[in-house]
């Protein structure tokens, strides 16, 4: 940007400082006449702004922190750049000398980049806001409606005959909303009419997904349904392929396989379905009928987790022992989990006589006379109890249709791989053909995404979100996964995430369709760009986009798909070549900023040996916020530091480290987010990036003589602003006890 | 292990039917003033209960430790009632204890009340056919009615049938609560004394001997804490049912010791006194249970077997009282009254080891019990 | 004023559904009656399970909503009344008076000067406040306001503000909107724990409710995160009393979805600060539903929490110290632990006022229909990830409406 204005505040204490120092800098260093007002957010000053705007391509706010008044400062078209004199100096320092430097440099840092930024334009193409829903259950029977019903054009893909999936099997179904007292009839049916009546859904039975290639709003899509091949193109999908039962062939010690009357919850609804719940041994009607609760749930040899859905589950096929058979129904249960309204549920069918509850662990599980008898012990009745029964019914559990699959290469580490701290279970693999075995188990969308062909998932092979405020986050821009592929959960639940999975759908054809990314840097129309001519083919980027962005050609030369993009700059911070940037947030904008600062020269300056200088770079989403905090409760820490926000740690580019220390920066600290199976990075992996890349930085400091502690990667989450100032001050008095960086003055 | 369905439907019938709500909080258990630390009631109950484990329920003095305070019922979050419930129990104990248990269980269904009434209506019209007593005119002399020998013999005839019957009931739940104890302690025999556990020690004649003591002091009844009414009322007609029997007594020393002909007494006579205070602490105790009982819903009802017995009571103490009213104001019906009151006295003893009146031994015996294995709240 | 969908409640169902319908492409009215967006969340120290703090994920959410010009908001607003059908709904909102306008720069001048100390509501009344303050450290909007409940009307903040920003005379003001649709997410309350007279609530001090504790831990709480006795000892023991009126007909007879893991979470609080303090969780069935297992079976793995199945139904005190009684259901054994605090894991109740047009259940939760759509805990008890799935499926809801 060429014409930049510069305007600063000397409210809320900034006029402690020296004002026309200030503006002496913007003056002799910039060339820029800086204009000053007492209360520049209030109509006069903004008025001041505006009546300049028209002369000016981008603003430098020196007020505030850039987390407050953003609306008021926020002028169309312009690149507003603040440098934080409130927040970042006077609330947060004593008023010195110091202080004054640390504003000074903030000026510059401000200046420099908003010269140095470039008017971004969006990526625009001609988008399709049609959407895929995969999966003809109940989950992606609602999303499909919901969308039609929205005003958007669908298609919707099952691979079976017919539409309807598991509840469509079922004999009744628990209640679908509120009061959830009453088990009722399949919904399913009324859905699938709906959905065949809707002139929006075009429907694929018998179908699969061969392949999808590109990008949001430009996803082209093709299907195999009886051997022809549909292609369409849509702009975003919904995942909602449910759930698998758990392979009760591993339950042995529930002597599944071993007696016949041993069956699943599963097995039992195909009975109710016939209409006669029967003992499979002999075929007689079974009247006393045991459910075990958590058959392989909750159990570190089985599945870890608790399927949700199995109390309920056994709440009602209880019923149907009672309607059915006129039997007894006895349910042995570790924790009845019924959350929510559901107590209801549980409350209702606990008022059958014939229906016998207890907290229990099964002992032992044996045949006696044709009957079958279930030992439990630890039970609410004061004593070991055997129960004889007719026929045991596992309440077994949801597992993701994803499980199992071959999903992203990164879950899938080789041997010479480091998996990354975020992947809960990594699936090592010893070579390519390795993956071609598990491939074999098949797929759901097979997307041609270099890092993989399917949604990452988090934990146990379901595709969730990490983040308790975003649901739908997902690593997949424009892909959003609901029911019971995301995790276990009822009917009436998974209607509810096909409604939220819609939702997110159609938002991502809308953004996408005037270039714009998802959170947490919504309408961000800014993209990288990559100067490919000087690129080396080191895929580092090509790996490290957390949200596979980015293919490849057969050389490795990275194929950009601006549309998956979240505009992290993880890429930008990855290339050693440094030829990725953004326009508004550039290599070459970052490393000048870090240039502009004045670091003091022991030949020149007076008192330089003391004024040392660092940098540290500050994730904008946890640690500046958290530096801005400290400030709002006074707590101060060392004027030396300069800090810099990040989008990311993870586009920290190791450049900007060498950069300044070769201009003789004392030391450099990265803030940035948690990572590793808990992230709290928003951007995944980018803080852990960040360290990995340091460790290499280490190694380079060594070499070039400086001692590696000059840089460091520290973790801290947002409600860390008491523990912040403390870890900056406690690194500013290592590197000093250190020494100076010998590179001053070069 | 055999699960009664059918006992569990029974439980139901006979006034449990929120039995099937309990979840096993137990907070019934810790708000309990009279459950002990080990193995405490109700919760425990509530569960036998649900699974329609008879056996054990049967076995269990617990539940006769339970004086329907409903500070349970109070608190329980699910409403399952577990005074109710235990109440229930209660009931369900005293007819499979009761011989013939055939008979129990035909008088404590409300379409028993036939029978109920039956029988003594019966025993009356055989004895008026045979003796044909006539209302003899005059000043209102009940014994000149019917002569006090019969009413004598009879009661001697139906009290040792009552009492052979509950002998037998009593027997039975004794063997039984005594057969599942697994802990005997010792307890020093005095009031507030504190629990020992040092060596097996049933001292049943002493224990008997300070339950006894309870009971007549309602030391129990009086740690309830949401029906404390109960504690009150329930002693009225606890003592209203003593000063009845010191008054029959003294009856009878005027009878047969002090040679009284007559015993249309005068106001002023001590037993006569005696008798009405019985009698009016009679009325009065059952008729604030009665009206109570319809005052709270959240802590029940009560059944017909609770009803019946209260009615009785009540019934007994208001025909009592109207006989001595008719006979003093003169009227014939007097005698009318009379032989409603006599079939209601029938009613009340000749059913006692079937009727809730039952609860009198088996409370007693559980007293006995709980004091000779350490079954006592801590204080 | 006219917008596409209406929002009623800022906390973070309000929020999402909000933001998403925005995002989508959609002009969005947000009300909210606390001069605070953020709701309940902002109360809270750390989410389950990954004990991660609520204020990261309102920043981004506060900073989409800086970026979203289709949504605007208002707080220290209420609906009065809502009249006509899908599609064409007119609403009445009264915005009370904050006193302090967009001159506010947060400097904190008025706060240093005002006199009146009050309780905070936002800190149950565990600190005090001044009559003009900041709502917390994340207040969106950043801005002070008075609290008039309070205020004397000294004008010694009118005097101390350098921008013309508190006008004392402000009034109430009536507005009206026409909107296609309305997202009812105005979620839950604490359940009132001096009604659990069992539980010591109020009889006790050192009895106090779950989201006390979220207070105690919070390091913008009135202890600055330090967890200790209301009497300022340091705890060696503690007892979480799950179903705190939840599960309980005489109180919220549904379950609260959340407690079990609030107190598990809190249980890593504790633990965190006190390596050896004695945790007693008492509850009748752990509902760790879902992934959420792992994050029982991680605090179940501390051999210093004891899990004991069998509801408090008695604390007493004594010798300054709490006991707390329940049978342990699986051993029938009645159980006593001494502890320095109680803390009641108490229900969620819907916090819902009275709005003509708006139906609700029996139980308080609000009652979807044509056009009104509860979203969060207004529709029924949930966690926050839930919340904010059901809040999104809402705004599609919202959504299909408004684009007729």
């Amino acid at each position: 940007m060429e014409k930049v204005g510069v305007y600063i505040c000397s409210g809320c204490d900034i006029d402690k400082l020296d004002i026309e120092r200030l503006k002496n800098v913007v003056k002799e260093e910039f060339g820029i006449d800086a204009k000053v007002h007492p209360h520049l957010c209030s109509k006069e000053g903004v008025e001041l702004i505006k009546s300049d705007l028209s002369e000016l391509d981008a603003v430098v706010i020196a007020a505030c922190s850039p987390r407050v008044k953003t609306a008021v400062f926020t002028f169309d078209d312009k690149y507003v750049e603040r440098a934080n004199l409130r927040e970042g100096v006077v609330w947060s320092h004593d008023i010195d000398e110091h202080a004054q430097e640390l504003a000074e440099d903030y000026l510059r840092i401000a200046i420099t980049k908003a010269q140095k930024a470039e008017k971004p334009e969006p990526y625009l193409e001609e988008v399709s806001k049609d959407i895929l829903v995969v999966g003809g259950g109940v989950t992606g029977l609602t999303a499909a409606l919901e969308i039609a019903k929205a005003g958007y054009k669908t298609y919707l893909v099952e691979k079976e005959p017919e539409l309807g999936g598991w509840v469509a099997k079922f004999y009744k179904t628990l209640p679908t909303s509120p009061p959830y007292t009453q088990i009722e009839e399949p919904v399913v049916f009324k859905l699938i009419e709906e959905v065949k009546n809707n002139e929006n859904i075009e429907v694929y039975t018998s179908a699969t997904i061969d392949s999808i290639s590109g990008q949001p709003g430009m996803f082209d899509v093709r299907l195999i349904q009886d051997d022809n091949k549909i292609d369409f193109r849509v702009g975003s999908i919904v995942v909602a392929t449910g759930w698998k039962p758990y392979d009760a062939t591993k339950l042995e010690e529930l002597g599944y396989g071993k007696y016949a009357d041993v069956i699943t919850n599963l097995e039992l609804e195909e009975m109710a379905k016939n209409g006669k719940i029967v003992r499979k041994s002999d075929g007689s009607e079974a009247k006393n009928v045991v459910f075990i609760q958590c058959a392989g749930q909750r159990d570190e040899n089985h599945l870890p987790y608790c399927s949700s859905v199995c109390c309920l589950v056994s709440l009602k096929q209880a019923k149907y022992v009672r309607e059915l058979s006129n039997g007894n129904a006895f349910i042995i249960y570790k924790d009845m989990r019924t959350p929510g309204l559901w107590e209801d549920f549980y409350k209702e069918m606990q008022q059958d006589e014939g229906i016998f509850l207890t907290k229990g662990e099964i002992k032992d599980i044996r045949e006696e006379g044709g009957k079958m008898v279930v030992e439990v012990t630890n039970t609410l009745l004061g004593e070991d109890i055997a129960i004889k029964a007719d026929l045991v019914v596992l309440a077994t559990g949801m597992v993701s249709t994803l499980k199992g699959l071959y999903t992203v290469k990164e879950e899938f580490p080789d041997e010479k791989t480091v998996p990354y701290k975020h992947i809960a279970e990594p699936h090592p693999i010893k070579s390519e053909e390795d993956i071609e075995v598990i491939k074999q188990a098949g797929h759901i969308l097979n997307l041609q995404y270099r890092q993989g062909p399917e949604l990452p998932t988090l934990k146990y092979g379901f595709p969730d979100s990490n983040y308790i405020c975003f649901p739908y986050e997902s690593r997949r821009l424009g892909i959003y996964a609901a029911g019971a592929v995301r995790a276990p959960m009822e009917i009436a639940s998974c209607i509810d995430d096909a409604k939220g999975a819609a939702l997110k759908a159609i938002q991502a054809v809308e953004l996408v369709a005037e270039g714009k990314t998802t959170f947490p840097r919504t309408g961000d129309i800014d993209f990288p760009q990559f100067f490919l001519q000087r690129c080396t083919q080191c895929k580092r980027c090509t790996e490290e986009c957390p949200f596979g962005a980015l293919d490849e050609d057969e050389k490795g030369t990275p194929m950009p798909n601006p549309l998956r993009c979240r505009r992290c700059g993880i890429c930008f911070g990855a290339c050693p070549e440094r030829i990725i940037s953004f326009k508004t947030y550039s290599i070459d904008q970052m490393a000048s900023a870090i240039k502009s600062i004045y670091v003091p020269d022991p030949n020149w300056d007076e008192g330089a040996e003391d004024k040392f200088r660092f940098i540290v770079f500050a994730c904008e989403n946890d640690a500046l916020p958290a530096l801005d905090m400290a400030a709002l409760n006074g707590i101060k820490y060392s004027p030396l530091v300069r800090v810099i926000p990040v989008r990311c740690l993870g586009s920290v580019n190791t450049v900007f480290i060498a950069d300044a220390l070769s201009k003789g920066i004392d030391g450099i600290l990265l803030i940035g987010c948690k990572y590793g199976e808990d992230y709290q990075c928003h951007f995944i992996r980018g803080s852990e990036l960040a360290n990995r890349r340091m460790e290499n930085v280490a190694e380079t400091l060594e070499r070039l003589m400086l001692e590696p502690e000059r840089v460091q990667v520290v973790e801290v989450s947002i409600s860390d602003w008491d523990k912040i100032p403390e870890i900056i001050d406690n690194f500013v008095n290592q590197i000093m006890e250190i020494g100076a960086n010998p590179y001053k003055g070069f | 292990m055999e699960v009664d369905a059918q006992f569990v439907r029974d439980v139901l019938e006979f006034g449990g039917k929120t039995l099937k709500k309990c979840y096993q909080c137990a907070t019934c258990s810790v708000v309990c003033p009279q459950s002990p630390e080990e193995n405490p009631f109700p919760r425990k109950e509530m569960i036998w209960a649900q699974w329609g484990l008879k056996d054990k329920l049967l076995k269990d003095g617990d539940i006769w430790l339970c004086h329907q305070c409903n500070d349970c019922s109070e608190y329980c979050p699910r409403g399952a009632k577990p005074g109710e419930v235990l109440a229930a129990l209660r009931a369900k104990v005293i007819q499979e204890f009761a011989f013939p248990s055939f008979f129990a269980k035909i008088l404590l269904k409300p379409a028993g009340i036939v029978i109920y009434f039956a029988i003594p209506i019966l025993l009356t019209l055989l004895y008026l056919a045979i003796f044909n007593p006539e209302i003899p005119s005059g000043e209102i002399v009940i014994g000149n009615f019917i002569p006090h020998l019969h009413i004598e013999l009879a009661g001697f005839a139906v009290g040792g049938w009552a009492l052979l019957v509950a002998a037998i009931g009593a027997f039975r739940f004794w063997t039984a609560i005594n057969s599942e104890v697994s802990k005997v302690y010792e307890y020093k025999l005095e009031e507030n004394a504190e629990l020992n556990v040092v060596k097996s020690s049933p001292r049943f004649i002493e224990c008997l001997f300070w339950s006894v003591i309870d009971v007549l002091k309602h030391s129990r009844f009086a740690e309830c804490g949401t029906s404390r009414y109960r504690y009150f009322a329930h002693l009225m007609i606890f003592w209203g049912f003593i000063i009845l029997g010191v008054a029959t007594l003294g009856d009878i020393v005027y009878l047969y010791g002090l040679g009284v002909e007559e015993l249309a007494l005068p106001l002023s006579d001590p037993v006569k006194i005696l008798g009405n205070i019985g009698a009016v602490l009679l009325i009065l105790g059952s008729g604030w249970a009665i009206v109570a009982r319809f005052s709270d819903e959240r802590i029940g009802y009560g059944t017909y077997f609770d009803w019946i017995f209260l009615s009785t009571i009540f019934a007994v103490g208001v025909t009592g009282i109207a006989i001595e009213a008719l006979r003093y104001a003169g009227s014939v019906a007097a005698y009318y009254a009379y032989l409603i009151h006599l079939i209601l006295v029938f009613t009340l003893i000749a059913y006692a080891p079937y009727s809730k009146f039952a609860h009198v031994i088996y409370r007693t015996l559980a007293y006995t019990w709980a004091k000779s294995t350490g079954r006592e709240p801590k204080k | 004023m006219a917008g596409e969908i209406l929002v009623i409640g800022g906390g973070i169902a309000g929020l999402t559904a909000a933001i998403e319908a925005a995002e989508t492409g959609y002009d969005v009215i947000l009300v909210e009656k606390n001069p605070y967006l953020g709701g309940r969340v902002s109360q809270l120290n750390k989410y389950f399970p990954k004990l991660c703090p609520p204020f990261c994920g309102l920043e981004i959410f506060f900073k989409r909503m800086k970026s979203t010009p289709k949504l605007k908001y208002f707080t220290n607003a209420e609906v009065l009344e809502i009249r006509g059908e899908e599609g064409n709904f007119n609403v009445k909102v009264k915005l009370k008076p904050r006193y302090v306008n967009e001159n506010c720069t947060a400097c904190g001048a008025c706060r240093e000067v005002c006199p009146v100390e009050a309780p905070d509501d936002y800190n149950f009344g565990l600190k005090t406040k001044k009559a003009i303050d900041i709502p917390s450290i994340m207040a969106m909007p950043f801005r002070y306001y008075i609290d008039d409940r309070y205020c004397n009307k000294c004008g010694e903040c009118v005097s101390a503000c350098k921008y013309n920003a508190i006008n004392l005379e402000e009034e109430e003001k009536i507005i009206d909107l026409n909107v296609a649709s309305i997202i009812v997410a105005t979620g839950w309350k604490p359940y009132d724990a001096t009604k659990l007279d069992n539980l010591g609530y109020g009889k006790f001090k050192n009895v106090i409710t779950n989201m006390e504790m979220e207070r105690l831990a919070s390091l913008n709480g009135p202890t600055g995160g330090k967890i200790q006795t209301m009497d300022g000892r340091d705890i060696e023991s503690i007892a979480f009393v799950q179903c705190a009126g939840s599960r309980d007909e005489n109180h919220l007879p549904y379950c609260s979805a959340v407690c079990c893991l609030a107190s598990l979470k809190q249980a890593t609080y504790v633990r965190e600060q006190y390596p050896d303090a004695k945790i007693y969780i008492f509850y009748i069935d752990i509902r760790a539903f879902g992934r959420y297992e792992d994050f029982f079976a991680k605090v179940k793995a501390d051999e210093n929490i004891e899990l004991i199945k069998g509801k408090v139904a008695k604390v007493e005190e004594k010798d300054g110290k709490l006991v707390v009684t329940a049978e342990d259901t699986l051993t029938g054994e009645k159980e006593q632990r001494e502890v320095d605090m109680v803390v009641l894991a108490t229900g969620m109740q819907p916090a819902i006022e009275p709005i003509p047009g708006i139906e609700v259940d029996e139980y308080g939760f609000v009652k979807p229909k044509p056009g009104i759509i509860p979203a969060g805990v207004a529709a029924m008890p949930m966690d926050v990830a839930s919340a904010n799935e059901s809040a999104t499926g809402a705004a599609l809801k919202a959504i299909q409406v408004a684009r007729r």
